[in-house]
């Protein structure tokens, strides 16, 4: 009984750290799955030093019309992820939800807002500054 | 051409100092000029001869209408400034090519690799993605702009949940700790 609790303990854990090794890319990974969707627009800019083509900075949109279907899978994702932000806040004004996400690592740090607006029009903004 | 003269050398003398005078008419001029047309002179007139055959032959020779002369100059200035002008504006029209080639060399070196899918399709000409580009990156500084004062007002939160916290609190050395954990970021 003892050694059941503890290998589900250790197992809990290990999911937990999984998940959260993996958590900042849920975002991600649910804009790249969604962004070739019908009435989807994604835009991804790449900001470079003129001199050396290093990348600076990356900024991702991603934008749907009301009734996509995707407004409560981005929420979900937001808020899974908020668990692991560095900063997380979040505001409802004027019938507008706002949320907003910042993580940062060694060598970048990453601000996701999520933005629903009065007509259910969703819209993600990721702005990656590389270090 | 010989011109039949009806002056006398004496009559000729009067008309001479009237026509320096500039108060010969026209009647007067012309017979002075038949004068000095004739093939035989008096000698004392005969060193004014080319004179009169000046006065003469330039009066004969000057246009009715000096306009002709005029025209083939303001023509050739008119061919000037077109040339002038078509230059200029060569000039111009190249140096803007250069500059707009310059400009999209440039706005490849910065953005390479961005692209845009919309309603499934799939743009990658950094040329034609510069107004979403643009767009994109005023949200990223709008976006910026939102962090700095989320942040501010979550400093002012907690600067006030330390105040109020250290109301109830008689211990200086907790109170002083409740401070430095509320000035944490």
């Amino acid at each position: 009984m003892m050694k059941r609790r503890i290998t589900l303990t250790l197992l809990t854990l290990a999911l937990g750290l999984a998940s959260g090794a993996s958590a900042q890319e849920r975002i991600d990974r649910l804009m790249d799955r969604v962004s070739s969707a019908r009435r989807v627009t994604f835009t991804s800019t790449l900001v470079r030093d003129p001199d050396t083509r290093r990348v600076r900075s990356i900024v991702r949109e991603l934008s749907a019309p009301p009734n996509s279907g995707l407004n409560d899978d981005m929420r979900e994702a937001f808020r899974q992820e908020a668990r692991r932000a560095r900063k997380a806040d979040a505001v409802v004004r004027n019938g507008v939800f706002q949320q907003w996400l910042t993580f940062e690592s060694a060598t970048r740090q990453s601000v996701y807002r999520l933005t629903i607006d009065r007509d259910r029009a969703m819209k993600v903004t990721v702005v990656v500054k590389v270090k | 051409m010989t011109r039949t003269s009806h002056l006398t050398p004496d009559e000729a003398d009067r008309l001479i100092r009237k026509f320096f005078d500039g108060a010969t008419s026209n009647a007067e001029e012309q017979a002075l000029y038949a004068y000095f047309a004739q093939p035989r002179l008096p000698a004392r007139h005969e060193a004014e001869r080319g004179l009169f055959a000046y006065f003469a032959a330039g009066l004969q020779e000057t246009p009715a209408r000096p306009v002709r002369p005029a025209r083939p100059r303001r023509f050739v200035t008119l061919r000037r400034w077109a040339a002038g002008a078509a230059a200029a504006v060569a000039l111009v029209g190249g140096g803007v090519a250069f500059w707009h080639h310059e400009r999209v060399e440039r706005w490849e070196a910065l953005y390479a690799g961005s692209y845009r899918i919309e309603d499934g399709r799939r743009t990658t000409d950094v040329r034609s993605l510069m107004p979403y580009i643009r767009q994109s990156l005023a949200d990223a500084r709008q976006l910026h702009a939102e962090q700095r004062l989320l942040d501010r007002q979550r400093q002012e939160r907690l600067e006030n949940l330390g105040s109020d916290m250290i109301q109830g609190i008689d211990d200086p050395e907790l109170q002083k700790e409740i401070e430095e954990i509320c000035k944490l970021p």
